[in-house]
């Protein structure tokens, strides 16, 4: 199935398409989880990032559903 | 060589018989006080009487530094300007770092409060014990960077630092800023303005002395400690990386960003005015760090050519939501070249970008005519337009003279409808957080004397999206399961202990970035600090009493100008729904706000219909007796 992967704060060394870019369609089995995307992108679960699906907040263990919006980055804040 | 002494020195500087005072002030303003944001607050109150005109001679405007500033602690670089505001009519303080915190600590001076009005433009000088009030003639209309270099040059010599105006607070823009070391800004509440108004273009101040600490071995232990702290924080390192632009994409991606004058919130492109994209593009680069700061948040930004071709400090995230994002100008170097005008022009981008939104959204619906722009194009996303408004704002010409007055005094001179979309509480245009989805925010905003904006309390634990973060949460609701940031659970208390806390970190001259949004300087750690540096003993509950003193003087200050004063947000806020995202449907509701309200004022020990502080209270916290005046605004 069809997603779009946006990634930030340098996070998006990890797109395929490349460095520098900051959104990227993939295909992906059905039933991934946003932890197993990323991490297959090569970004290991760690503390410091936070990951929004269609904008909510949510965990590693998310279930992904055909063109979700699946976003990553470390946790900004202030300004 | 100074040591650190409790007493404080004042340089009393009035305007109108262009003398210079020095005030002695005793070791028990210490005690209650600490000292900048909370010493300034005692003075303003004390030192002029309700209903005074911003803008005329008797409004004070106290440039105050902490205790620490001065020292190696970190972030220690902080002063905090207090004035009555030209904005709301109320107190202000206002907060900036660079380098003056420390050259005037430097120089043997605590605070500085200026008086009266002068009738030619002038500067101030201190360059240690001696202060002088110079002719500025020479600089008046300038920016602050022709400023900052024609005085250096005029002054000769190193180790100068500015806090200086650009036109904006000649023109008495109501939310005209001080700007520091050229590129840092005291930005809201209009006190640029209140300088402007007494004709003080700057005040230049360099010092040779240094302040020692109590117990250097202890001190040097929890500075390392400190350090140990930022180099593990994720948050620290962010700062470092993208500055607060980082904010841009979070915000963005989480729907949360206020958009077309938080009508919508996200914006497609809106990356390109994030951290990634402007370092990675090369607009942003490395900056520098205020006094004494490890964590180095400060960018600079250029744009190497084109009509927007320049150079200047920052921006930071509220810059970037308010003049692009919340115009829907995604086109990054306008809203470069907009940063960099704020900073010369000496506005607020907060606000700045606050009537901009108001205007366009008046134009779109018939309320106000599209020829005021005079050949701007006042549409969404246009960018020329927005740097346009900018430069006519800060000289109050055409559209800008009513732009300068806020959104406010606009929607009372337009009409219509329009007061519902002047996003402001009391005067002051929001900050860029979309309250209706962090409910700590809402009532930490509608509780802030300022108005509604985030430099009163910044409740960033309500996210826990950190490990300080969550650690603190759960700390303070007492409980492993936390509420999301949409929930009330637990938010009163929330906003009580961050309210404390940066009221205590402003008064000692600390970056709140440490203490409450990246929580690395915890409270005990403040209290070490302390002990070493300045050899008093303080626990945490004592240290937070006195953040709490302060909180409530504050008030009090605003219940002595106007007693019908409410705690509230901006209409849109309360009444609108967010309309996109999963917060769809949220929003700030009366029977909401109220009801936190109320919880918060049983905590702080306020009537908790009134939101009055109590006799009892005011007693318990010792601004009874100690502040002259007080007994006379308490409810009877």
């Amino acid at each position: 199935m069809d997603i779009e992967v946006r990634l930030y704060h340098g996070l998006n060394k990890y797109l395929p398409n490349g460095d520098r870019q900051y959104s990227q369609r993939l295909e992906i089995a059905s039933g991934s989880t946003a932890g197993k995307v990323l991490a297959e992108l090569g970004l290991a679960k760690k503390e410091g990032i936070v990951i929004f699906v269609n904008g909510a907040n949510v965990d590693w263990e998310y279930v992904l559903k055909p063109g979700d919006v699946l976003a990553a980055m470390r946790p900004a804040g202030g300004g | 060589m100074r040591s650190g002494s409790l007493e404080f020195k004042i340089a009393k500087i009035n305007l109108s018989r262009r003398s210079v005072d020095i005030e002695i002030r005793p070791r028990s303003d210490f005690d209650l006080y600490l000292g900048g944001r909370g010493l300034n607050a005692k003075m303003l109150f004390e030192g002029q009487s309700a209903g005074v005109d911003p803008l005329g001679p008797d409004n004070l405007l106290i440039f105050g530094t902490g205790k620490l500033v001065g020292m190696p602690a970190p972030t220690a670089g902080q002063v905090t300007i207090t004035a009555k505001s030209p904005a709301t009519d109320l107190y202000f303080k206002t907060n900036t770092g660079g380098a003056w915190a420390r050259c005037l600590r430097r120089a043997g001076w605590d605070a500085v409060v200026v008086s009266g009005v002068s009738e030619a433009p002038v500067f101030v000088v201190i360059d240690d014990e001696t202060i002088q009030i110079r002719d500025a003639s020479p600089v008046w209309g300038k920016t602050v960077r022709e400023t900052d270099a024609h005085i250096r040059h005029e002054l000769g010599g190193t180790g100068w630092d500015l806090a200086a105006i650009g036109p904006a607070g000649e023109n008495l823009v109501r939310f005209a800023c001080v700007m520091t070391s050229l590129y840092h800004a005291a930005g809201r509440g209009g006190l640029g303005a209140v300088m402007g108004s007494k004709k003080l273009k700057a005040i230049a101040v360099r010092g040779s002395g240094e302040t020692l600490v109590t117990d250097r071995k202890s001190f040097q232990d929890e500075v390392l400690a400190i350090l140990a702290k930022i180099e593990k924080s994720v948050k620290a390192k962010l700062y470092v990386d993208y500055g607060t632009a980082a904010t841009i994409e979070m915000a963005n991606e989480g729907y949360s960003l206020p958009v077309m004058n938080f009508r919508r919130n996200r914006l497609e492109g809106g990356h390109r005015l994030g951290g990634t994209y402007l370092v990675e593009k090369g607009y942003m680069t490395n900056g520098t760090a205020c006094s004494s700061c490890p964590l180095a948040c400060h960018k600079f930004h250029q744009v190497k050519e084109g009509p927007y071709k320049g150079f200047s400090g920052g921006p930071e995230y509220e810059t970037l939501a308010a003049l692009g994002i919340g115009c829907c100008v995604t086109d990054t170097e306008a809203v470069l070249k907009g940063n960099e005008l704020c900073n010369d022009l000496g506005l607020d981008t907060i606000s700045a970008g606050g009537v901009i939104q108001w205007l366009l959204e008046s134009v779109e619906r018939g309320v106000v005519p599209p020829q005021i722009g005079e050949g701007l194009n006042l549409t969404w996303g246009d960018g020329a337009a927005m740097v346009e408004l900018l430069k006519r704002i800060a000289y109050r010409q055409g559209v800008g003279d009513l732009l300068a007055d806020g959104t406010r005094r606009l929607a009372e001179k337009f009409g219509g409808d329009s007061w519902k979309w002047a996003v402001q509480a009391n005067g002051l245009e929001q900050s860029r957080v979309d309250t209706r989805v962090a409910k700590a925010y809402a009532l930490a905003f509608a509780v802030n004397p300022r108005g509604p904006d985030h430099l009163h309390a910044q409740p960033m634990t309500e996210f826990a999206r950190f490990p300080e973060a969550v650690e603190l949460f759960k700390q303070l609701l007492g409980k492993e399961q936390l509420p999301p940031a949409t929930s009330t659970e637990g938010k009163p208390e929330l906003v009580r202990w961050h309210e404390d806390v940066f009221a205590v970190t402003d008064a000692l001259g600390i970056c709140s970035f440490a203490t409450t949004s990246s929580y690395i300087v915890s409270v005990p750690s403040l209290c070490r600090l302390i002990k070493a540096g300045l050899g008093m003993e303080l626990d945490e509950q004592q240290l937070l009493s006195i953040g709490r003193r302060i909180v409530v003087l504050e008030r009090m200050f605003n219940l002595r100008e106007n007693p019908e004063r409410m705690d509230t947000l901006p209409w849109r806020l309360m009444k609108e729904t967010i309309s996109e995202g999963p917060h769809k449907g949220q929003v700030n509701s009366e029977s909401e706000l109220r009801d936190m309200l109320q919880r918060y004022y049983r905590l702080q020990g306020y009537d908790p219909e009134t939101g009055r502080p109590t006799r009892e209270v005011l007693t318990s916290l010792g601004l009874i007796p100690d502040v002259k005046g007080i007994d006379e605004v308490v409810a009877t």
